[in-house]
């Protein structure tokens, strides 16, 4: 899907103050980073999906399903055979693994799934406008934020300018499903051109519509259209998500939910 | 790196991230060729936008390929802590082959010539193991996927099919972008983009980053004669010695990626736009 | 809207030469608007209608490289050396493309960003935000993504925003070339009610107005002023229309024709008029089915059998339940309003799309186990937009694509561009770069590119859309010349008096469903069907019926059948 995943269902989540939602981000994703024994990550997980469940981010959580049991199988493959330093149990030529590579992996797999959901929650109830605003509050400068707004509103077009591409040419004939690597490589081009064409094309006339409306005009001060206000919930959020990666790290540092010395 | 502050005065180049951003986007989700391993790599003919970009729009497409990403990520449902890595790791995919063609070429174009073909490469092939770098070492110190796997996955996406793409893209886009004056010549400054007189050094270090990470990805044996040394940091033993090397290298990528650029741009009077964050100032 | 009054605008021989190019854009223009005056701008593409509107707002000089000289005026203040951002407060803009000035990620924030460069205090813009949204009819969609908008609602949209800042004066850069006809109605009424509150209006457009009263009509062409009056003068006169590239209205057209020298502008004139100069149709010349009636059913080569689509993630099918089969030879139009199912229907016709539940049938093959080059062998597809689909850098790669895909040997391939190039009057372009042409030559390129595969059957989606009055009288002779050389055309179009000259069979959807599936003339007799599926009879369809129960389709049509009533009563005639 080529929209944000934003849902308009105005949940206590999505009432958060912009900012309260950003900055307590960073904290809730040290949880499922902070520990390597797969019980313990299975305990973030499942705040995680509390998360899920209080911002209304199911049905996008469904359509990503697929990607969650991806991850989890691979992470743990990869991680069974690529934990280094682990006396070997089992070896299959180059390849070896042991209980605790395999417990590792599971981990891992484990804490992916936690990141995605924490990742799709704070999606799911918050709007771009709203991300892009709370950056410029933290200080990253307006044009910029104005710039990631604007790659926001454009990826829509260009995919639907994408999808007619691609149809306009299969009509004459442009088959991308069979031939080795570097011919089907070949065969995007004729897709890539006409959508980065395209792009350009309208660079001049956004950039025209961009000082019509007035960017630019730096030297009188800008104004927010949006206002969004403080509540005890958004210090609570703050507070709480602070805490909990505290107590997750002093628990780590205390020797608590590891397998491995390693994070 | 001075080059990507002061352009964000110039409107065009406002857009210009916003449309490498939303391209790149937009065809690298949904055009994929191939799956190297299922949920972290793909092949994807999308690579080769940044650096095609890169050496058209100059710094606008760093920002551009580092939006993309950002914005790939969220509309995709991946927006975590991998999110950063990504960001600057796809900053310097487009960054790297702008300023290192620089260095190498000077003022001639990257007009896609077969005769400039030689130099493309070099620089997409840079562009391509700084970004995969700096990617495996931010994911792997978190401990999301083994810093092996990645700098090589990501090394051949970009570094091949980025790069095989660039290589066709870059003769049928450069006189477009010309003939539209959107070449990052064209809009900024001389002195806006004229590379510091260290730019070589810089270049340099870019160079012994990127084959030192590499090389740690594909090479055990390297990791293990490198790994004793970091035995003297005890605090750092929660790292493994890959990702330790890893770390060494992308910060060479990344302080050779600064060097390679303009130092200190003397601009012209007008500041670059600094304001109070909103929600602090009272309107009026 | 407590807008600012209008304000006067004038510019003073105003040339532009654009960088890099040999001939001025713009040679020695002046104008003058009145506060409050509406105007229309027009001249084909390319005439120099979006110079002067970028003049108008200051973005030339400013922001664009070229050789400016002369002067414009906006209520009697030089814009000289004045910023974009500054003039943009008092001189709005709306540009063509509603897509590339969309600037945010949701309804409101669109309306409020250029209030917000402005430094407008927080209540006053929230009072601007709601007026501008309440008077382009969008009030209700405040929180939406614009990515999620129809074609129509984005260009309010853009004028929203344009509008919030208060402008006195607005230049609209042909905002309806891109819109359906309900949005384009929509869009004309928001600009009435501009007009009423006093704004002063400049309209560029490539299309007759017949929907607003302009006071006012500047004609460029090749960069200079040829007609500066008010529009009725210029509109009754069907070849000066032609000199400014645009297309003649048909009551003036047939009045010329006749040999009559008034010039009424509306069917209902038309027919008191030529009552009046003693005018009738023949009966029986009107009996004899003219040439568009006489429709031979060839072998069918396309059939849908209860064929029903619904888009994933969509709740209502696109289409149901369609029954249809192309016959080798046809012309037929595919009618309906937006949102009816037309470029889902056509999209089938080629296995673009496979249908949900039902057949599609290419040349008697099923289309879900045909190759995609066995398709493109047997049906080519014409998309809108030519930017779409031209990636090559010269325009023999581009129309050669189709045939190497069809992995023809090169001599064929190079035998079937020559001919595909001959055709669209591009012999002699082979090495052009197709970015570089204008959007009608690219439209071009575009079809030969798809003429070159050769296909049985060519799906035209709005051919006409984008280009002007000229450029689309041109593209329909040419279908009508390729049809008559056996090839089978299917187009999609909203362009009425198109349908009714050119094609003989058409399709009308509504919702989904296939409602009508009849001869052109049967269609335009058909006062309910037109009505229910919101379609609209060319006026010179509108005048025959008028003037007896007949349903004449062209002028040409027309004037063939009129003849003197019994007992002539004086008039002016030849």
């Amino acid at each position: 899907m080529m929209t944000s995943l934003f849902r308009d269902i105005g949940t206590p989540a999505h009432r958060r103050h912009p900012v309260a939602k950003l900055v307590a981000l960073t904290p809730l994703f040290v949880l499922p980073l902070a520990f390597n024994d797969p019980l313990w990550v299975l305990t973030a997980l499942g705040l995680s999906f509390a998360l899920v469940l209080l911002t209304g981010a199911m049905p996008n959580l469904r359509r990503l399903a697929g990607l969650a049991v991806i991850l989890l199988v691979m992470s743990t493959l990869l991680w069974a055979l690529m934990l280094p330093e682990r006396e070997a149990v089992w070896q299959w030529g180059p390849l070896r693994a042991s209980p605790t590579s395999l417990m590792y992996g599971i981990a891992m797999g484990l804490r992916l799934n936690a990141l995605l959901m924490i990742g799709v929650a704070y999606v799911t109830c918050t709007r771009p406008e709203e991300f892009t605003w709370s950056l410029r509050a933290i200080g990253i400068p307006p044009t910029a934020t104005l710039a990631l707004s604007l790659t926001f509103r454009m990826v829509p077009m260009l995919a639907g300018t994408a999808q007619t591409v691609t149809q306009a040419q299969v009509a004459r004939g442009l088959d991308l499903r069979s031939g080795g690597l570097f011919t089907r490589l070949r065969r995007y081009v004729p897709l890539i051109v006409p959508i980065l064409a395209y792009a350009m094309r309208s660079a001049d006339d956004m950039a025209r519509a961009l000082e019509s409306r007035g960017l630019g005009a730096a030297s009188r001060g800008r104004t927010e259209y949006r206002e969004y206000t403080w509540d005890a919930g958004d210090v609570a959020l703050i507070v709480v998500s602070v805490l909990l990666a505290a107590a997750a790290v002093w628990l780590r540092v205390t020797g608590h939910g590891e397998i491995v010395p390693r994070l | 790196m001075r080059d990507a502050i002061s352009m964000w005065r110039h409107t065009k180049m406002v857009v210009l991230v916003a449309v490498t951003g939303a391209a790149y986007a937009a065809i690298m989700i949904p055009f994929k060729i191939a799956t190297i391993v299922p949920g972290f790599t793909e092949i994807r003919p999308g690579a080769g936008i940044p650096v095609v970009c890169g050496l058209l729009f100059g710094p606008a497409a760093a920002w551009g390929a580092a939006f993309g990403n950002l914005v790939g990520d969220i509309f995709g449902g991946m927006f975590g802590p991998g999110s950063l890595p990504g960001f600057i790791g796809n900053f310097l995919l487009a960054y790297v082959p702008y300023r290192m063609w620089r260095v190498l070429r000077g003022d001639r174009q990257a007009d896609g010539s077969a005769r400039e073909l030689p130099w493309v490469v070099i620089c997409a092939v840079a562009g391509a193991l700084c970004c995969a770098v700096v990617i495996a070492f931010g994911v792997a110190a978190m401990g999301l996927v083994p810093y092996r796997v990645l700098v090589l996955a990501i090394s051949a996406n970009n570094g091949v099919i980025g790069t095989v793409v660039a290589a066709i893209l870059l003769p049928i886009l450069y006189p477009l972008a010309r003939s539209f004056g959107l070449l990052y010549t064209d809009i900024l400054e001389p002195n806006e983009f004229v590379a510091g007189r260290i730019a070589w050094a810089g270049m340099v270090l870019t160079w012994v980053g990127a084959g030192v990470g590499l090389l740690t990805g594909a090479s055990v044996a390297l990791v293990d004669c490198i790994s004793p040394a970091m035995e003297v940091a005890p605090g750092l033993a929660i790292f493994s010695p890959q990702v330790m090397v890893g770390g060494g290298a992308a910060i060479a990528v990344l302080v050779g990626a600064v060097l390679m650029g303009p130092l200190s741009a003397s601009l012209p009077e007008e500041p670059i736009e600094t304001q109070p964050p909103p929600g602090e100032r009272d309107p009026q | 809207m407590s807008r600012r009054a209008g304000e006067s605008v004038e510019a003073n021989s105003v040339s532009f030469t654009y960088r890099g190019a040999d001939r001025p854009a713009l040679d020695d223009v002046s104008m003058h608007l009145e506060a409050g005056e509406l105007a229309y701008l027009m001249g084909r593409t390319g005439a120099g209608k979006s110079t002067l509107c970028l003049c108008l707002n200051g973005v030339i000089p400013t922001m664009q490289p070229g050789e400016f000289s002369g002067e414009v005026q906006v209520g009697g203040e030089s814009l000289r050396g004045r910023p974009v951002h500054e003039v943009a407060e008092r001189v709005g803009m709306l540009f063509q493309d509603f897509e590339a000035q969309l600037l945010a990620s949701d309804v409101e924030r669109e309306v409020a960003f250029g209030l917000e460069n402005a430094g407008v205090p927080r209540d006053e813009m929230h009072r601007r935000v709601t007026e501008a949204l309440t008077l382009v009819g969008l009030q209700d969609l405040r929180g939406r993504e614009p990515s999620t908008l129809s074609g129509g609602q984005k260009q309010r949209l853009a004028l929203a925003a344009v509008l919030a800042p208060e402008p006195s004066v607005l230049v609209l850069d042909e905002p309806t070339t891109d819109l359906d006809p309900r949005a384009k109605l929509e869009l004309t009424e928001v600009l009435a009610e501009l007009c009423q509150r006093g704004v002063t209006m400049l309209v560029a457009e490539h299309e007759t107005p017949d929907a607003l009263g302009a006071q006012k009509l500047i004609g460029l062409s090749e960069g200079r002023k040829i007609v500066d009056g008010r529009p009725e003068a210029l509109l009754r006169d069907p070849d000066a229309c032609r000199r400014l590239g645009i297309l003649p209205l048909q009551m003036p057209e047939l009045f010329a024709r006749l040999g009559l020298t008034d010039r009424p502008l509306t069917p209902e004139d038309a027919a008191e008029a030529l009552t009046a100069h003693g005018l009738t149709l023949d009966e029986q010349r009107c009996r004899r089915p003219g040439a568009s009636d006489t429709t031979t059913a060839g072998d069918p080569l396309i059939e849908l059998e209860g064929v029903s689509f619904t888009y994933p993630n969509a709740q209502v099918p696109a289409l149901r339940e369609i029954d249809l089969t192309i016959h080798e030879g046809e012309f037929t139009v595919i009618l309906g309003e937006n949102g009816a199912g037309k470029s889902t229907l056509a999209r089938h016709l080629n296995g673009l799309l496979s249908p949900t539940s039902g057949v599609v049938r290419i040349a008697g093959r099923d289309a879900r186990e045909m190759s995609v080059v066995d398709r493109a062998r047997e049906v080519g597809y014409l998309f809108q937009n030519p930017d779409h689909q031209i990636f090559a850098t010269t325009v023999r790669e581009e129309v050669g694509f189709g045939p190497r895909n069809l992995g023809l040997p090169e001599d064929t391939v190079n035998r079937r561009v020559a001919r595909a190039l001959e055709v669209t009057e591009l012999a002699g372009w082979e090495d052009r770069d197709p970015f570089v042409l204008t959007k009608g030559e690219r439209q071009r390129v575009a079809l030969a590119s798809v003429l070159a595969c050769e296909p049985r059957v060519i799906v035209f989606d709005e051919p006409t859309t984008g280009l002007d009055g000229m450029q689309q009288r041109a593209m329909m002779d040419l279908l009508a010349r390729l049809n008559a050389a056996g090839q089978t055309v299917v187009v999609i179009t909203h362009c009425t008096w198109a349908a009714a000259e050119y094609a003989r069979r058409a399709i009308v959807l509504d919702d989904g469903r296939l409602t009508a599936d009849l001869s052109t003339r049967e269609l335009f007799a058909d006062d309910a069907l037109l009505a229910q599926t919101g379609q609209v009879a060319p006026p010179i369809t509108r005048l025959s019926r008028l003037m007896g129960d007949h349903t004449m389709l062209s002028v040409d049509e027309f004037a063939a059948c009129v003849t003197e009533a019994r007992g002539p009563r004086s008039g002016d005639e030849r």
